[in-house]
């Protein structure tokens, strides 16, 4: 179960190295308990890059290191925009087996250090080296491609597309820790920059600094523990071809519709029994198609029904109640960790302004590359 | 991030510059980049197999903020394509005139062209591209 977590404010945080991110998430999750940091067994941190970032390759120890733990094992997972997500489900394996009590998994990014072009390079690296980055995708391109596949199949227009956009910065004024409060409209968002036809910058999630973290325990000893009671209930994860156009479907990711499955079959639930998401909107399409491959919505849908409000706050299956990547900010490793933080802070009731009445169940999607990395996590209310 | 592009374009020759793919000998099915086994009949029997470069295009973007070295080609049209051997490639879409015209399922034609530039004074790396047969 979670136990505590820890959040950093997410954007532009200048003068603060990602490790000094990791330290202070890490501290606010055991002040939410009665551990001190002594009793943490093991450490997953979640990051994509600190060696192109920050210079820094064997990240991992630092984070004991500047915990004052020196001895605890530290390792570092990455899996492109999963990495953080990722570092979850193997705290969780690793509780799971019974060989660690205690576990902490963490993610952050200190991304705001470098040009944007030089940022933008580091990212696409996730994609293929050889057959996609060496010929001139982009991620903004690949999910460009997708929204105009997604356009011709189904229909899901611009509008559409910014209707995501405006409702996770609406979602985001609620959020103190999210990069952008300010309201977004519909107009402004179809008429911005245009980054890869069709996606404009207002499609697309920004550069952002930032640490989460989780305190990871087993269910069966909460007795023991002070701080919240969030349950996993399951966790799943799928992998596909590096390449984008090694697939035959450029609506969706069938790593999604496969980690969605398995991570329904293991929990013994199904998508009417889930009442919120978490999901990666790195790009606006890239929501529409999870809400969709997921399971919530008919395939083809998933623009209209966001269009129409059925996944704002208020709607019948609030998505990104957080504000998700677009406006609550996306430093890589720290994504899927946050993610977990949003769903433990809904189902303990700590959500504050944003709080969602009477939830038991919360899920979430975290991608990796275009989609190559799939991790999904179902939490349940422990009371 | 630094790239040894010398080597990389040696090593990656055969694919990258002759479409050199290879095709199972059992199933005979077709692999670009070339594979060492067949995924189909989990055997390692493959021959090498030179692609014609015929196609159809897919789907298709017109990138504005392109990546690091393809400052040169902005703002650059980039597509998925399916030659006629049944394997996708991406690859830039070369001599667009009016992209009103690139419409999924038009017949394309690998060819060989300059993919990036390492730099004002850097390695220059060629490859395929997609021509549009209109
Ligand atoms: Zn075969």
């Amino acid at each position: 179960m979670i136990a505590g977590y820890g959040h950093t404010k997410f954007g532009d945080l200048g003068r603060v190295t990602s490790r000094e991110l990791v330290v202070a998430a890490t501290i606010e999750a055991l002040e939410m308990t009665n551990l001190n940091r002594n009793q943490i067994d093991s450490i997953y941190l979640g990051m994509l890059s600190p060696d192109i970032f920050e210079h820094q390759m064997h990240a991992a120890p630092g984070i004991p290191d500047y915990l004052g733990l020196n001895h605890t094992p530290s390792t570092r997972i990455e899996a492109a925009c999963a990495s953080g997500g990722l570092s979850v489900l193997h705290g969780i394996m690793a509780v799971a087996s019974g060989f660690h009590d205690v576990v902490l998994s963490v993610g952050a990014e200190k991304m705001t250090n470098l040009p944007t072009s030089h940022t933008t390079e580091a990212l696409a690296m996730c994609a293929d080296d050889i057959y996609e980055v060496a010929s001139g995708i982009t991620f903004p391109g690949a999910f460009a491609m997708m929204a105009r596949a997604h356009e011709h199949k189904y229909g899901t227009n611009a509008e559409m597309r910014a209707s995501v956009a405006v409702k996770n910065h609406k979602h985001a004024l609620d959020n103190e820790l999210a990069q952008f409060r300010k309201e977004l409209t519909i107009e402004k968002a179809m008429n911005s920059l245009m980054i890869a036809d069709p996606l404009t910058l207002y499609d697309c999630s920004p550069i952002t600094d930032g640490a989460a973290a989780v305190i990871i325990v087993p269910w069966e000893d909460r007795a023991d523990y002070e701080g919240i009671r969030v349950k996993v209930k399951s966790f799943s994860q799928a992998s596909d071809t590096m390449s984008l156009h090694d697939r035959n479907d450029l609506t969706g990711f069938m790593t999604t519709k496969v980690a969605a499955r398995k991570a329904f079959d293991r929990a013994s639930l199904q998508p009417k029994d889930i009442d919120f998401l978490e999901v990666h909107d790195c790009f606006t399409i890239a929501e529409i198609m999870a809400i969709e491959d997921m399971g919530f919505f008919e395939k083809g849908k998933g623009g209209q029904v966001t269009l129409d409000g059925e996944t704002a706050r208020d709607g019948h299956l609030p998505v990104n109640a957080s504000g998700g990547l677009k406006a609550k900010g996306h430093p890589i490793g720290a994504t899927g960790v946050s993610q977990i933080v949003e769903v433990a802070k809904q189902l303990s009731g700590n959500a504050e302004s944003r709080q969602l009445n009477d939830v038991q169940y919360g899920m979430t999607q975290n991608l990796g590359g275009s989609g190559s990395t799939i991790v999904c996590h179902i939490l349940e209310r422990g009371d | 991030m630094s790239r040894n592009l010398v080597a990389e374009n040696w090593r990656l020759e055969r694919s990258r510059y002759l479409l050199v793919g290879n095709k199972c000998t059992e199933c005979e099915k077709y692999y670009f980049p070339n594979v060492q086994i067949c995924t189909d009949c989990n055997i390692s029997k493959l021959d090498e197999y030179v692609f014609s470069g015929k196609g159809k295009l897919i789907e298709w973007t017109k990138i504005y903020e392109v990546a690091k070295g393809f400052e040169l080609f902005a703002p650059l049209y980039y597509g998925i394509i399916e030659l006629e051997e049944g394997v996708r490639v991406a690859a830039q879409i070369t001599e667009v005139t009016d992209d009103t015209k690139l419409i999924p399922g038009i017949k394309t034609q690998m060819v060989f062209r300059k993919l990036f530039e390492d730099g004002s004074q850097g390695v220059l790396t060629y490859g395929f591209k997609a021509e549009p047969q209109i």
